[in-house]
């Protein structure tokens, strides 16, 4: 795993800073809104590997994935305008939608079951439960890819290799009041995440 | 007792958990729901490290998505008003002018609509028959019904048309239907629309594509009664000759073949 080098900060570094990566979505969201097709072309160029990806774990199917990539996207157009720019993260947004989409395909494939088989087989293609955790899980690794160190670098080491913030803090050469409100502040943000693409309405 | 803050209950669930806290959750069904919410977003980081993505494992659409929805954009112009996307929409090519996206032609047509079912459907209208959306059974197509709380269409450039058949009854050969062929960006879609309501008595209706040589076919999908539906084909299909269009009503009774009774029939024509 990509772990960044550790950096030796000062004590009184500052936590709770906004960290500039947000200020960057919230001005390309308004300029989404706005209308501004490069807004939805630069949208595209951050995140479709995430939609995509999201899209391809829960169908496991390219055409498909590719399929609902597209509409996430043309959708995100049309409905821009219930985007804020003040409310949340456009990614969140994205993975909102996408979630739907997912979901629509897999009642499709569902009715598309019953329909020529008039029989339970439709249970063979129901949405495996992973679909939720998938969108989510990867939404909270890509926010933590963006969210800047030594932020993420610490709740990688926190969260997906379980180190104990005593551990961290040697690691890192960092206080150990810091590490710890970096991971309750990281924690919070994710979990702000996760509320904002539940936000995301279906239709 | 006041709510603790947010951060206080986040250190309920990185380990630092105060007693007097734990005591509050454990009473406030509010406070609960944000602890759960905080360990279902620790608990989904747990696995990961072993997935490929934590290492940048990303998968990437391919170089034709993009195009697609530039053109998907292009369709729908900038407005927020459905009346005045919908004339858009209604351009010349009205009769067989569905594009790719409309996916579906749905049983919402309002009657001033009927005499074209096959043109686009406005998002909107869409939306208001979501529940019974079963149109475009074609693999892989889907139905672009917006997919937002607001009324904004989203469409893409009438398709062209490749090929189109005037579905005629079999026993008095009353035309009671068309189908069309159209170029989308995947390949050809297969629109089929009865004028009059079909009746599957206790089956149900499929498509087919019969072959010229009368012995071969291949079955296109299921067809809602009183909708039209639209469906995935292939050129391919079109040249080994698969070029009648047959809907007939089939039995639940497991059997993919077809059943026989066909209630409409007609040949494409390019």
């Amino acid at each position: 795993m990509a772990i960044v080098e550790p950096v030796p900060l000062d004590d009184d570094v500052e936590v709770e800073a906004v960290a500039p990566a947000e200020a960057v979505d919230s001005h390309l969201a308004a300029r989404l809104v706005a209308g501004d097709r490069d807004a939805l072309a630069e949208m595209y160029r951050r995140w479709s590997s995430l939609v995509h990806t999201i899209a391809l774990r829960s169908l496991a199917n390219t055409a498909d994935a590719e399929d609902v990539t597209q509409q996430v996207f043309v959708a995100a157009w049309s409905g821009r305008h219930t985007l804020r720019p003040d409310r949340g993260s456009p990614a969140a947004w994205l993975v909102g939608i996408t979630k739907h989409r997912i979901a629509d395909l897999h009642a499709q494939r569902a009715r598309r079951a019953r329909d020529l088989h008039a029989v339970a087989t439709a249970a063979v293609v129901a949405p495996a439960v992973t679909v939720e955790d998938w969108a989510d899980r990867l939404l909270l690794v890509h926010e933590l890819e963006r969210m800047g160190d030594p932020r993420a670098a610490i709740l990688r080491l926190a969260f997906l290799e379980d180190q104990t913030h005593e551990q961290i803090a040697d690691r890192l050469a960092m206080p150990l009041g810091t590490v710890k409100s970096h991971v309750r502040r990281g924690l919070l943000e994710l979990r702000n995440r996760l509320k904002e693409v539940e936000r995301v309405p279906s239709d | 007792m006041s709510h603790p803050t947010d951060e206080a209950l986040a250190d309920l669930v990185i380990g630092e958990p105060d007693p007097t806290v734990s005591e509050h959750v454990s009473s406030c069904p509010q406070c609960a729901a944000t602890v759960a919410e905080l360990r279902r977003a620790r608990q989904l980081l747990r696995a990961v490290s072993q997935d490929p993505v934590a290492t940048g494992g990303w998968a990437t659409p391919g170089p034709s998505v993009w195009a697609a929805i530039e053109d998907g954009i292009d369709a729908a112009p900038a407005t927020d008003s459905p009346e005045l996307e919908a004339q858009v929409e209604r351009g010349p090519d009205v009769e067989q002018g569905a594009g790719p996206a409309a996916g579906a032609t749905t049983s919402a047509d309002t009657p001033a609509r009927t005499r074209a079912r096959l043109r686009w459907t406005p998002a909107w209208a869409a939306g208001l028959a979501a529940a019974s959306l079963l149109v475009g059974l074609g693999l892989g197509h889907q139905i672009w019904d917006g997919g937002t709380p607001a009324p904004s269409p989203t469409a893409v450039a009438p398709a062209p048309t490749v090929a189109t058949a005037s579905l005629d009854t079999l026993d008095t050969k009353q035309q009671d239907g068309r189908a069309v062929v159209v170029r989308t960006q995947q390949g050809l879609d297969l629109e089929v629309a009865p004028s009059s309501k079909l009746d599957p008595g206790n089956g149900y209706l499929e498509v087919w594509l019969i072959n010229t040589d009368l012995k071969r076919m291949v079955s296109v999908g299921v067809l809602r009664p009183g909708e039209s539906g639209r469906f995935t084909m292939s050129q391919r299909l079109m040249d080994q000759g698969y070029t009648i269009v047959d809907i007939s009503v089939q039995q639940y009774n497991g059997s993919p073949l077809h059943s026989g009774h066909s209630l409409l029939r007609g040949q494409l024509t390019t």
